[in-house]
């Protein structure tokens, strides 16, 4: 019928898709077999095998899942909370209003709040513990965190209860399902996926995270995500930070291979 | 209360926030083992009566009786009745099995009762070995049977269907209709089925219930409803009729379209403005001379089963007749009836008001 | 209902938690003192600075047309790839363009920062506006394809057919019965290429070279020297304009949305 209709569409967009998708990949790639001193080499491969570079790894994946694991379980009743109310909508905008304010003015106020002299001070100090080193602790780190991701945990789980048909839900309660039961064996299962794509959008940023270890954290906190900074911008070391973002791609590979969505009928 | 009774409802009202009520004072009584139907047009409060005997929702007024108990605030996974939902309302993360054994699983029943009574659930509804398919595999009628198995499988005391054929072709829905019939039949237990489509009801119930509006019409048997609609509403939601504003000059005497026609109504004031149904199938095609009235045939249509003629009588009334034998449009045709066909309906009486005026004058 | 009243209350905190550090921010940029704690008297002061600061208004007026020239540009962009998508018959071929398309929408910043860096070096483009623009283009690309993309498969075959039947060239087609449809999709995908490059900063951070900065980077540089309330005032500003956009966004959003059905009252 029109077998000869050309698909010129496909023109600009595959030169996008070539030029910074696969290209940069690629370049990546290329580098981490290069030392700082420009020789084609394994070294850098083998440089991350050892203790300094695993430990700061695993670390890495630690904290990521912390922050993954403590804004699933703020997101998750409050999405839940959220699709009980009315003009539910609105809610949903005010949750995500925040993203849309700048990262690092959100990042900055915590410097502020977590000061010495700062509310979160004061209020420790009211109920009697006293001043404590706020800034530049784990316990910051992952405050902080858990602040920035949090709407995009509440979004996915938001979107998954609200496609969740609720004659489903009379039907547990109508075969004698408690509230609860209900919730462990029809809700959260059927809303699993929400749950997948929320702890994607977490757990990978957050494993690259490097402006909230800097500022918030200081340098206590090194993750991939600083490691790769470093590299290319302070050390100038290319070939190296190339070497760690393989397998930051490596890993995020993994996982959105574990999350991946099954489709259902 | 009879020892038969299992559902009472005693002046119920729904009221959502402040808005207009949906269910209006509404009293009735559901005994054990039959099959009711719910009958109205798709608003009127039908599908609340539903869910209030589900638990789904509380009342706001008045008492709903369970085998002599106040329900009201009993919640939903505490009753012993089980629905079928209009869209099924299987669990799409579990298997044929699982579905059917969500409520026993939710008992904490042992495994091999559990096994045992699914696999006679689903026997009973004809999806034997059906068990590990998942539900997106199934067919609509499929699906529909394993909803029905769910819901036996709990041996409640009560099955609510709602609208569960609404989403099946016609020729699965006539097959359907038998099943449940025959279903209902072999289980005992009661089954209370709504429905917007009045064939369905008539087919399948012991006994209907006419909703409009929020309030209860007519009661009774599908023949009883049929037969003597007590108002405008109920006859022209069940089935097609003529309804026709006439005069009762006397018992068993009825005038409309400027004549006197004999019946079999009575206990009416002399001269007493009525409503009269006549079934567009109990309408004759004759000779005019033959007819007791004559009539001018507007229009007619081939339905298969019957030609469906539309005419006017001199009077300007409409006329819609049912018959096997074809008419031509333009000429003039009788109409003949017999008394027994002829139907009065009183302005605004009740049901019960309905039912008083026959026992007064029989007894 | 009363125990709904309980739970309310969580929801209220989280609602609190995530607003507080804004108006925290807002709150301080008041402050007559220098620092976020102590609170001298209202004032100005910071405003003024802001204002005064040519170097800061420069930042900012970098920072919008980068915004506004990538999120146009990359809307064309992600039109004609969506509609390049739409077209692809051969499911393998459209699955590995989705592929492809999600990779820099899951990709860390970081990693696409790095990249960049490495690409533009090779190709010899030098580090500044070109390198910021190219960049905040192809991020947003992905973005506003998955917007378009659905409106793109809602939007029924025969419509297309209909046009033709009715003598309509391929140009009449596009410009006359697919992109009014796919409208609403378009303005989102617009806005939200917008937001990503407002509020991008690690792509950023990697490729902009000396002498050419965005506002996130400013104030990365601001906020790691130590407090200051310039900070604060400038914050309040771009909330102040984040919340304008945001309605904007949501208008337009409802305005296109079509009419939902209301829930029964059965």
């Amino acid at each position: 019928m029109q077998t000869r209709y050309k698909n010129i569409y496909l023109i600009p967009y595959v030169l996008w898709i070539v030029l910074f998708v696969i290209a940069p990949i690629l370049l990546i790639i290329y580098y981490s077999f290069f030392n700082i001193e420009g020789h084609l080499t394994f070294d850098n491969y083998i440089q991350f095998f050892t203790p300094v570079y695993l430990k700061m790894a695993a670390s890495s994946f630690w904290y990521a899942f912390l922050i993954m694991a403590i804004s699933l379980i703020i997101a998750y009743p409050t999405a839940l909370l959220l699709t009980r109310t009315k003009h539910k909508q609105l809610w949903l905008l005010l949750i995500i209003l925040p993203t849309w304010i700048n990262l690092l003015l959100k990042a900055y106020a915590f410097l502020g709040i977590f000061g010495t002299y700062g509310p979160a001070n004061t209020f420790l100090q009211f109920i009697g513990i006293g001043t404590k080193q706020l800034l530049f602790t784990d316990f910051s780190f992952l405050f902080v965190s858990v602040y920035i991701f949090i709407p995009f945990m509440i979004l996915p789980i938001f979107n998954a209860l609200e496609e969740l048909n609720p004659s489903l839900i009379d039907a547990s309660r109508d075969l004698g399902g408690s509230p609860w039961t209900t919730f462990r064996r029809v809700i959260f299962p059927l809303t699993l996926d929400g749950v997948k794509s929320g702890c994607q959008a977490v757990f990978i940023p957050a494993l690259s995270l490097f402006m909230i270890t800097r500022l918030i954290a200081g340098n206590r906190v090194i993750t991939l995500g600083t490691a790769i900074e470093e590299h290319f911008l302070v050390t100038q070391d290319w070939g190296m930070g190339a070497t760690i973002a393989v397998f930051l791609i490596i890993a995020m590979a993994i996982i959105m291979i574990l999350t991946g969505k099954r489709r259902r009928g | 209360m009879t020892e038969q009774t299992i559902i009472r409802f005693d002046q119920v009202t729904k009221q959502y926030d402040h808005d207009q009520a949906v269910l209006n004072n509404v009293s009735f009584e559901i005994e054990r083992g039959k099959f009711y139907t719910l009958l109205g047009p798709s608003g009127c409060g039908k599908t609340t009566i539903l869910r209030l005997i589900a638990g789904f929702t509380e009342p706001s007024q008045g008492k709903i009786y369970f085998n002599g108990q106040i329900i009201n605030t009993v919640p939903a996974n505490k009753r012993q009745v089980n629905t079928v939902f209009q869209d099924y309302a299987l669990f799409p993360h579990l298997n044929v099995f699982e579905n059917v054994a969500f409520g026993l699983r939710i008992k904490k029943m042992k495994q091999s009762q559990i096994t045992e009574k699914v696999k006679e659930a689903l026997r009973f509804v004809n999806l034997e070995g059906y068990d590990h398919r998942t539900i997106s595999e199934m067919s609509g009628g499929q699906k529909q049977r394993v909803a029905i198995a769910r819901a036996i499988v709990n041996e409640p005391e009560v099955i609510l269907l709602d609208e569960p054929l609404s989403a099946l072709d016609l020729k699965l829905r006539t097959e359907m209709q038998y099943e449940l019939r025959d279903l209902q039949k072999r289980l005992g237990i009661t089954f209370i089925f709504v429905t917007h489509d009045q064939e369905e009801a008539l087919a399948m119930s012991d006994e209907i219930f006419v909703i409009n509006k929020g309030s209860i019409q007519q009661s009774g048997s599908p023949i009883d409803i049929y037969d003597e609609p007590i108002n405008r509403f109920v006859a022209d939601f069940i089935g097609e009729s003529n309804i026709i504003p006439g005069t009762m000059r006397q018992d068993f005497l009825v005038n409309f379209a400027d004549k006197d026609f004999e019946c079999v109504d009575k206990g009416f004031d002399a001269n007493e403005a009525v409503e009269v149904v006549i079934r567009p199938e109990d309408l004759e095609i004759t000779e005019p001379s033959l007819g007791k009235l004559q009539v001018r045939v507007d229009s007619q249509l081939f339905r298969g089963v019957h030609f469906e003629i539309c005419c006017f009588d001199e009077a300007g009334n409409e006329w819609l007749v049912h018959s096997t034998k074809r008419a031509q449009v333009g000429e003039t045709i009788g109409l003949n009836f017999s008394p027994e066909a002829i139907h009065v309906m009183r302005f605004g009486e009740t049901e019960e008001e309905f039912d008083k005026r026959l026992e007064a004058y029989d007894g | 209902m009363k125990k709904y009243k309980a739970l309310n209350i969580y929801l209220v905190l989280v609602f609190i938690i995530l607003y507080a550090p804004i108006f925290y921010l807002i709150y301080y940029s008041f402050n007559s003192g220098g620092t976020m704690h102590g609170y001298g008297h209202f004032t100005l002061k910071w405003y003024k600075e802001v204002v005064q600061d040519t170097r800061l208004i420069t930042i900012v007026l970098n920072t919008l047309v980068i915004a506004l020239l990538s999120s146009a540009i990359s809307t064309m962009l992600g039109v004609v790839g969506a509609l390049a998508i739409r077209t692809v018959r051969r499911a393998p071929v459209k699955n590995t363009l989705l592929t492809l398309n999600n990779v820099l929408i899951v990709s860390p910043d970081v990693i696409i920062g790095a990249s960049f860096l490495i690409l533009y070096t090779i190709i010899g483009i030098k580090l500044g506006f070109t390198s910021v623009l190219l960049s905040h283009i192809a991020f947003s690309v992905p973005i506003v394809v998955l917007m378009v993309l659905p409106k793109l498969q809602e939007m029924s075959p025969t419509l297309i057919d209909a046009a033709r039947d009715l003598g309509a060239r391929r140009w009449d087609v596009l410009s006359k019965v697919i992109l009014p449809f796919i409208k609403p999709g378009i303005f989102a995908g617009f806005f939200m290429a917008l937001t990503y490059s407002l509020d991008d900063f690690a792509v950023t951070f990697f490729v902009t070279g000396n002498g050419f900065s965005t506002l996130s980077v400013e104030i990365y540089s601001l906020a790691r020297q130590g407090i200051s309330l310039t900070i604060n005032a400038l914050s309040a500003l771009l909330f102040l304009f984040t919340v304008i956009l945001v309605v904007g966004y949501y208008f337009i959003v409802q305005y296109y949305r079509k009419p939902r059905r209301q829930g029964a009252g059965e």
